[in-house]
């Protein structure tokens, strides 16, 4: 009867220590998790946004492409005869 | 595309790269391939369809492209250009045929393209073909690594200067930028015996009547030199004006050899008038 009750108690304080662990790792990651919210939006230094490869940003290449026609650059030709030529194809 | 390309300055790796790039090109734009995805879209016309990114691309190429010249560049002409018996490969056509009827007039408006998302109305149907070769070229010139050039049936993109044959005779320095030529001296054809070509007025639905025969601009791209060399063919009498009003420069040649050249090109070249 003792043991029983013995065993009883051991069990219930082992899943209280389960739940208590939990917890701890739940609270332990949500206090991370509001850390590094902070810090990556209060400390200098930090990235604020997703990183992002360097190079111009699509939006500002397709407006630089989309610019209005241009001129190329053409002078007196140099070479005889020339290497290319153009013509409707 | 139909259409030779020549390539100088490629190592063997990037030369094959350029290679990929014509091959995918063609393979997504033609209109004579049937598992293309310009006709997979076609086939969708009055559908919300998706089309790949690069497709999205291109067409926003195209329509950029309609609106910078006023609509005269128009990617919705496929119609009109099938109706004026232009249906299959350029050496597949047959030397006459019944006579061609104008086909459906130029819509870019009525395209809606949001990202990959893309409509236009039944019946109509898309070409891009105003820009996918030049831009193409474009590509494939950033892929070479120094000086060289690349040239798509004529149109011609190059780094580090290149002389470069002009029709009718002559020749220009291109220092920068691209050349391209468009006209009617090569892709035409007889339906009901009357003679036809590929550029199509959007204002009529049929081949233009203009009065040049070939038209060559030099553009900061081939692409801009391309785009312009088309609108400055279908203005006509025009068409240097307008060029000039862009700071374009523009070589005009008539059906019977005479060259008239805009303001633009006559200082570039550093030409004196020949009269005022």
């Amino acid at each position: 009867m003792d043991d029983a009750h013995t065993t009883d108690r051991r069990d219930a304080a082992r899943g209280r220590a389960r739940s208590a662990k939990a917890g701890l790792l739940v609270a332990s990651l949500a206090v991370f998790a509001g850390g590094l919210a902070l810090t990556r939006s209060t400390a200098a230094g930090h990235t604020k946004q997703a990183i992002r490869p360097l190079g111009a940003p699509r939006q500002f290449v397709r407006t630089v492409r989309r610019n209005a026609l241009a001129a190329g650059a053409i002078a007196p030709p140099q070479q005889a005869p020339p290497r290319a030529t153009t013509n409707v194809s | 595309m139909g259409c030779d390309v020549v390539v100088s300055g490629a190592e063997p790796g990037r030369l094959t790269a350029v290679r990929r790039l014509f091959e995918e090109a063609d393979k997504r734009f033609s209109r004579f391939r049937a598992g293309s995805e310009l006709n997979r879209v076609n086939a969708a016309a009055g559908r919300l369809t998706t089309v790949s990114s690069a497709f999205a691309e291109m067409l926003e190429l195209a329509l950029w492209a309609a609106q910078e010249t006023d609509g005269l560049v128009d990617p919705t002409l496929g119609a009109a250009i099938e109706a004026a018996g232009y249906d299959r490969d350029f050496a597949d056509l047959p030397a006459d045929g019944p006579a061609a009827e104008a086909g459906e007039r130029g819509a870019w408006q009525r395209v809606r393209l949001h990202g990959r998302a893309l409509s236009f109305p039944a019946g109509m149907r898309l070409d891009l073909n105003g820009v996918v070769k030049s831009d193409t070229v474009d590509h494939a010139l950033a892929v070479l690594a120094g000086e060289g050039w690349v040239s798509a049936g004529g149109d011609v993109a190059g780094r580090g200067g290149l002389d470069v044959a002009l029709p009718g005779g002559g020749a220009v320095r291109l220092e920068a930028g691209g050349l391209a030529t468009s006209g009617t001296a090569h892709r035409h054809w007889r339906r009901g015996g009357v003679l036809h070509h590929h550029l199509i007025d959007p204002a009529t639905g049929a081949p233009s009547a203009a009065e040049w025969e070939q038209v060559t601009v030099a553009g900061a791209s081939c692409l801009d030199a391309d785009v312009a060399a088309k609108a400055a063919f279908l203005r006509g009498e025009s068409g240097p004006g307008w060029l000039d009003e862009r700071g374009l420069p523009g070589r005009f040649v008539r059906s019977d050899g005479s060259v008239v050249v805009n303001r633009a090109w006559r200082d570039a070249l550093d030409l004196s008038p020949v009269c005022t």
